[in-house]
């Protein structure tokens, strides 16, 4: 099922055929269960949350300019996932990838900003993140957001590149350390 | 000053740009497809390179000493031992290794097609090797380079050294680790940290001096466990803007750009002979033929370098003695061409069945430390056995 053709799911879509579904179902819920469990840990409901994709999938309109099929599901799943995180951390800690990725990047505790404010606040810094990472080479910037947006495990990225867990902490480091400058330079504190 | 907090960035990771994500999946989706690949590319490369150096270590057990001048034809297909082919990228293409080729590697070739021509290193006359470093060392893994941003504890990439830092297969605890190199215009690769501090001058010092001008951009390819390579891409002059993020076809436009001259890439193979020679693994007889010496040269002719580039243990420097000395000719008024035309061509080629005094002293020097060494320069390859 993974040679789906996104162009077919998106025809689907686009003519609000419910074969899209299925199709999108069969072929980015593997991807969709894994970002859940990086995000939410082990024990979290995955089935939920490929249903929550679903129908955020169904409702929205896949854009090649702007990734096309597989960015429009990763942008959801990852929205998805992050909002039940959050919903979770304000009751506790939520014992999952997310968490740790989170905790080495050293940012303070969430605080209570207004959600418009805050909105905002993440929208002008998304800006200045996607900046930076268009900035990085190819492999950091997969080491990045393999990290930070997939919230997948040190253990899995290094494996999928092939290299030691060493080398890909290390220039974990380095990331950070550049984030932290380019954050600096825009007026972000962390 | 705006305060980032955990939730704030989050959340602008939600906004992360679609085409990065895009563009971020089908990475993931690449390297994934890649695991599935055959190793064979590795397998040929291995095993020609240890045929290289089998067949050094078969010719120099006489004692000889020999350089190989570079044949300008590529193309060539020469007859390595037991009657396999060997092309002129240095792969060996014999049947029971058939396989796919790898489209990420230049210069492999299937077997099915047979070997390709190569084109010729130099454009404009500046040497441009397009050098693959295999994991031929001593751990029998996989050799990761970077650029010297990564690791810099001399200052010497700041200071425009065209340096390089190599990390161990597991990227620690090697005794590889952390060897800072730069690599002249003959592939030799020499570990800096061992040199003297005289060695330490300005980049434009080696320019005119030693025309190592090369700087240089890495490149690391990945593919499963056991196909692992690192490539290297040496070439003068350009402050690389080049890292090992970029793919070949990024790096070839960078370098195009540059020079101003259509650049095509050329595979030569540079190993340490040294560990193939002391390292267990290496001494399997499975890997080593029987080249004979006209082998060894139609393999050097077909630009397979090889170099010092690292070795294992002393604290003794690896090419000290031989360079110090070089330098000593220089540091007493000798010019660095005629320097190293005493050394290379005077004392090897014209007199290469009876070396100079002085660099068979230094090469004695060396042997006492580190047995064996085989190396390549411009004029081809050399053997010296002590």
């Amino acid at each position: 099922m993974f040679d789906i053709p996104d162009e077919t799911i998106t025809e689907y879509l686009l003519a609000r055929d419910e074969r899209a579904l299925e199709l999108a179902s069969a072929k980015y819920s593997p991807y969709i269960r894994r970002i859940a469990a990086n995000m939410l840990g082990g024990g979290c409901e995955a089935d939920e949350c490929v249903n929550d994709v679903m129908l955020a999938l169904w409702n929205a309109k896949p854009d090649e300019a702007r990734g096309g099929l597989s960015a429009l599901v990763a942008c959801i799943a990852r929205r998805v996932c992050a909002n039940r995180y959050n919903a979770a951390r304000s009751k506790k800690r939520v014992p999952s990838e997310l968490t740790e990725a989170l905790d080495d990047l050293a940012f303070a505790v969430p605080d209570e900003t207004a959600d418009t404010e805050r909105e905002f606040f993440a929208a002008e810094l998304a800006a200045v993140i996607n900046r930076w990472l268009k900035s990085l080479g190819g492999t950091d910037r997969f080491i990045f957001i393999s990290r930070y947006y997939d919230s997948e495990p040190v253990s899995a990225i290094s494996e999928r590149l092939g290299v030691s867990q060493s080398l890909i902490y290390k220039k974990l480091n380095k990331l950070k350390t550049k984030l932290k400058n380019e954050l600096e330079r825009n007026g972000y504190t962390v | 000053m705006k305060h980032i907090t955990e939730d704030i960035f989050n959340e602008a990771m939600n906004g992360l740009d679609p085409a990065l994500v895009a563009e971020h999946i089908s990475k993931r989706e690449e390297l994934e497809s890649n695991k599935t690949r055959p190793a064979r590319t590795y397998r040929l490369r291995r095993a020609a390179i240890a045929a290289v150096a089998a067949a050094a270590i078969a010719a120099g057990a006489a004692g000889a000493v020999f350089i190989a001048n570079r044949a300008p034809e590529p193309g060539a297909v020469s007859e390595g031992s037991a009657g396999e082919a060997v092309n002129n990228s240095g792969e060996n293409v014999s049947a029971d290794d058939s396989g796919e080729s790898d489209p990420d590697l230049p210069g492999t070739s299937s077997a099915e097609s047979g070997p390709e021509a190569l084109p010729s290193p130099y454009v404009n006359g500046v040497f441009f090797p397009y050098i693959y470093v295999d994991n031929l060392f001593h751990d029998m893994d996989v050799i990761k380079m970077y650029v010297q941003e990564d690791y810099d504890p001399y200052g010497l990439y700041e200071r425009g050294f065209p340096t390089i830092s190599v990390l161990s297969a597991n990227g620690e605890d090697s005794d590889d680790s952390g060897d800072v190199f730069y690599t002249n215009q003959y592939g030799i690769n020499i570990p800096i940290k061992y040199m003297s501090p005289d060695i330490f001058r300005p980049r434009e010092y080696f320019d005119s001096h030693m025309y190592i001008s090369c700087t240089l951009a890495c490149k690391l390819k990945y593919f499963e466990n056991e196909e692992r390579y690192a490539v290297l891409l040496f070439f003068p002059v350009i402050k690389p803007e080049i890292d090992l993020t970029h793919t070949k076809e990024e790096i070839v436009e960078i370098v195009e750009q540059a020079t101003g001259e259509p650049l095509e890439l050329k595979p030569v193979i540079v190993t340490n002979p040294y560990s193939i020679i002391d390292d267990e693994p290496y001494r399997s007889d499975e890997w080593f033929g029987t080249l004979d010496k006209e082998q060894i040269l139609a393999l050097a002719d077909q630009h397979v370098m090889m170099s010092y580039v690292c070795s294992v243990e002393g604290e003794r420097g690896y090419l000290n003695e031989n360079y110090d000395y070089y330098w000593s000719l220089i540091d007493n008024g000798m010019a660095e061409d005629e320097a190293r035309y005493y050394l290379w061509y005077n004392q090897l080629v014209i007199n290469q069945d009876e070396p100079g005094e002085e660099l068979l002293k230094a090469l004695n020097e060396w042997n006492e430390y580190h047995g064996d060494c085989v190396f390549a320069t411009e004029e081809g390859l050399i053997y010296w056995k002590g």
